[in-house]
């Protein structure tokens, strides 16, 4: 009967006086709030409503209980416990929004394309006239780059212009600056030494990450500085196991067991070669998650004097991992940056081509002054 | 608080066990009182004053009837008693369906109308109600004597692992064990007790959950007109195996408790789908239901010593009776009336003329019609119960809900052990297992711990990894 005992308290001792320690989950956790005891709230029942709800994610071992969940049903049943993430073929990890983008689920009618791409073309013309470098970096569709994997269910006749093809057309037509990473990666696929993008990630890998660096840096030098700007040297240390980055799908299932496949993967070192002809200028970068993986390797952080990282156009982050604010609580954020920086570069995926551009122009007009 | 929750598994439950078990012989009993008052004080706070209100009030009424030699008297006692009890039974629970029911022939008739009232159903109201009728009658017919010590019949009303969707315990079989079971309680009653209680989470959160979940999937369509026949016979097969693991799953975790603390509640599930009648489905399904009403209900109306068709009509308003018991509302008494109507049919012949056909032909036919009885049961509004029906017969095809095979796993474990008792061979396996859970032998009770320890530890992780984890008799 003590076994019973020990076996029953372990998990809310362990919580109160940890002695045995739990790795902690990955991926997006939402907090639960503990409740506050009132006589009203006991009445009512909220206090007990809110305080279940609160001990079902406060007891101790509870990262290990999830992960005992997550395997069992990962393994026995071939299901994920976390958000929008599906498994293709051959243990290939995919977003469902980049499958549904790319068998043309998110389709735009040409008129909101080509407003959108108008916006991207007014927002090069204003800043590339008040003497700032512009260009426009569209990020990869693992969906496009890896078809052959993505689950049966999805494999359904293809069109053959998506929202995609169609904003490219209006790039060119528009004359915007633009990088096409899904283009250049479809051209690389099998050539590279280390996948561009791994089985479970669902941005570029690390590798590919340091190949459009190293890209967006060229471009750069050669439109617009004349080779001044600091060309970083490559260096790549080879890895059998991922690093956080080249899992990023496969860790928020929260598994006991890891990734079920392997490859040879990459870690990139720089090397930031300077001359007197050296400038350093200042960058914005305005883009969606598919900046991460460039920010956290630091490479920007060290061509340029400063940067700022602007998440979507609401959270605002500095040189070294710090965060600046989020725009909505502070409207004012990155409003002198904006006038100082020298370079700006939107990145985004196919279907958030059109995300990044509304509170941008406002913030320009506003900054300029400009109706 | 229902049992499988992390706030009683993890929180409530070893802390009660703690303190029962070291404290001395003289508080244990205070003990599980005090555990009582807070796990029903914390599900149903404002109804605790009710419950302790209306414990008070029957004792001193049995105290009087029992003392009392007229039997006007004792009578008028009875009455008092049985007034307060289903009085309140029909406000909580009864009062808004009557006046929904009455306003309609109010307005034809103009002579105004009735408000609704804000009536919150007191968690466990119907069971302990019946609870409270088994004492005072059987004090009355003098089956047994009034207890003496008000905290003792407290106890009784409001011991936890029965009070909020029982087995319905009849007063006269707990009576005694109140006060007498600490001799007779051993070491292998608690570990009994344990796996038993282990057994009735994991069919309450592996199966019962798993299947609640897809069975919601199914009846929450935005209209059931587009649903298509095969989707239909899913939905109704996985709440049939939903509720049958679920209840099953908390009465095996009441009665594991109550043995843990030396108690022997009585059975209330034997295997009902493998009944080859209704009449056999109701001895093995909620069992202690059956035993009360046919106690309490249908011998007091005249039982089988009437005339047939007067039997026909007491079976059938027992089925009534029953069904509205479940739950104010129209498909609950259709329900009880449907089962009420195959009864009498079986009476009238039908297991006469059927007695030839091999068993599984009857056990078939029967788990059709109880399948088709929950869907009366599951959907609350009657249209919308008639249009499912519709659906389950209109052969319409379209596409199949969607499913995992989580579900498809867990649907043929359900129907595995739900049925498997019927083929001989399974069925000696199945006693062997089950009854010996109650014979430990060293090695066996050290092999049923650690599978319980086991399925522990997998019960915790599906509580914590999934926010579905209703309780379907709750509501009861």
């Amino acid at each position: 009967m003590g076994l019973v005992f020990i076996i029953l308290l372990l998990p809310v001792t362990n919580k109160i006086i940890p002695f045995i320690w739990s790795a902690g989950l990955k991926g997006a956790v939402t907090e639960t709030p503990n409740a506050n005891f009132t006589l009203d709230s006991w009445f009512s029942g909220t206090y007990q409503e809110k305080k279940e709800k609160y001990w079902n994610t406060h007891i101790g071992f509870y990262p290990d209980f999830i992960r005992i969940n997550n395997q069992i049903d990962f393994s026995c049943f071939g299901l994920l416990h976390a958000k929008d993430v599906i498994e293709g073929e051959a243990h290939y990890f995919y977003e469902r929004a980049y499958i549904e983008s790319y068998i043309g689920k998110d389709r735009l009618a040409d008129s909101v394309i080509l407003m959108d791409c108008k916006r991207i073309k007014w927002i090069q013309d204003s800043l590339t006239s008040r003497g700032k470098k512009f260009l426009f970096v569209i990020g990869t569709n693992k969906a496009d780059y890896f078809p052959e994997y993505i689950p049966g269910k999805y494999k359904v006749a293809i069109p053959k212009s998506r929202n995609y093809h169609r904003y490219l057309r209006y790039f060119d037509f528009l004359a915007i600056s633009y990088i096409d990473f899904n283009a250049y990666f479809m051209r690389q696929k099998g050539k590279t030494t280390y996948p561009l993008i791994t089985k479970f990630n669902t941005h570029w890998s690390s590798y590919g990450a340091s190949i459009v660096s190293d890209s967006i840096i060229r471009y750069l030098n050669l439109k617009y500085y004349d080779q001044r700007l600091i060309q970083p040297v490559i260096s790549y240390t080879e890895s059998k196991t991922y690093n956080s980055h080249d899992q990023e799908a496969f860790e928020p299932l929260n598994l006991i067991i890891g990734s079920p496949a392997k490859e040879i993967t990459a870690w990139p070192q720089y090397a930031y070669p300077k001359n007197k002809n050296t400038v350093m200028p200042k960058a914005i970068f305005l883009a969606d998650s598919y900046f991460w993986e460039i920010y956290d390797q630091k490479v920007m952080e060290s061509v340029f004097s400063d940067l700022q990282f602007w998440y979507y156009n609401r959270e605002f982050w500095g040189k070294d991992h710090r965060l600046l604010g989020d725009s909505q609580k502070n409207p004012e954020l990155g409003d002198d940056y904006l006038k100082e920086a020298d370079v700006v570069v939107l990145i985004a995926t196919e279907f958030h081509l059109n995300c990044l551009t509304d509170d941008f122009i406002k913030k320009i007009k506003k900054v300029y002054k400009l109706r | 608080m229902i049992f499988s929750s992390i706030t009683f598994l993890l929180y409530f439950f070893p802390v009660f066990l703690l303190i029962y078990f070291l404290v001395g012989r003289k508080y244990k009993n205070v003990t599980i009182l005090l555990a009582s008052i807070i796990f029903y004080a914390w599900g149903a706070p404002r109804f605790i004053f009710v419950i302790l209100g209306t414990t008070v009030l029957d004792f001193l009424f049995v105290q009087r009837m029992h003392n009392y030699s007229k039997p006007l008297h004792k009578k008028l006692m009875l009455v008092l008693s049985l007034s307060m009890n289903l009085g309140l039974l029909f406000y909580f629970k009864y009062c808004n369906f009557f006046i929904d029911n009455l306003n309609p022939v109010f307005d034809a008739f103009n002579i105004g109308h009735i408000n609704l009232a804000k009536i919150i159903l007191p968690i466990g109201i119907s069971f302990y109600t019946f609870e409270s009728i088994t004492y005072v009658v059987d004090v009355y017919r003098g089956i047994h004597k009034p207890l003496k010590n008000f905290w003792d019949y407290q106890l009784y009303i409001i011991f936890f692992p029965k009070l909020i969707a029982g087995p319905i315990v009849r007063y006269h079989d707990i009576a005694d064990q109140i006060t007498d079971r600490f001799d007779r309680t051993v070491f292998d009653d608690r570990l009994i007790g344990f796996n038993r209680f282990i057994i009735g989470l994991s069919k309450k959160v592996l199966i019962a959950n798993v299947l609640g979940q897809q069975a919601d999937l199914v009846f929450g369509a935005a209209t059931y007109s587009q649903l298509p026949t095969a989707t239909a016979w899913f939905g109704i097969l996985c709440y049939t195996m939903q509720i049958y693991f679920d209840f099953s799953g908390y009465s095996d975790m009441a009665i594991g408790i109550a043995r843990m603390l030396g108690f022997r509640l009585p059975e209330n599930f034997n295997r009902p789908y493998i009944s080859t009648s209704i009449t056999e489905f109701w001895k093995r399904w909620h069992m202690t239901l059956g035993s009360w009403m046919r106690n309490y209900l249908y011998i007091p109306l005249g039982g089988n010593r009437q005339k047939p068709v007067r039997t026909y009509v007491n079976l059938w308003i027992v089925f009534l009776f029953s069904g509205l018991w479940h739950g104010a509302s129209w498909t609950f008494v259709l329900w009880g009336a449907f089962h009420g109507f195959w009864m009498v049919i079986e009476r009238i012949g039908l297991i006469k003329k059927t007695g030839k056909l091999h068993d599984w032909i009857k056990v078939l036919f029967t788990f059709l019609l109880v399948t088709i009885g929950w869907v009366l049961f599951r959907i609350e509004e009657l249209p919308d119960a008639i249009q499912y029906l519709k659906q389950m017969f209109n052969f319409e095809s379209g596409d199949f809900v969607k499913t995992n095979s989580l579900v498809w796993f867990t649907f043929v474990i359900a129907l595995f052990f739900s049925f498997s008792a019927f083929f001989k061979p399974f069925e000696k396996i199945a006693d062997k297992a089950w009854y010996g859970l109650d014979l430990l032998t060293n090695k066996r009770a050290v092999v049923l711990f650690m599978i319980s320890i086991v399925l522990f530890v997998i019960c915790i992780s599906r509580i914590v990894g999934s926010d579905f984890n209703p309780f379907i008799y709750f509501r009861f």
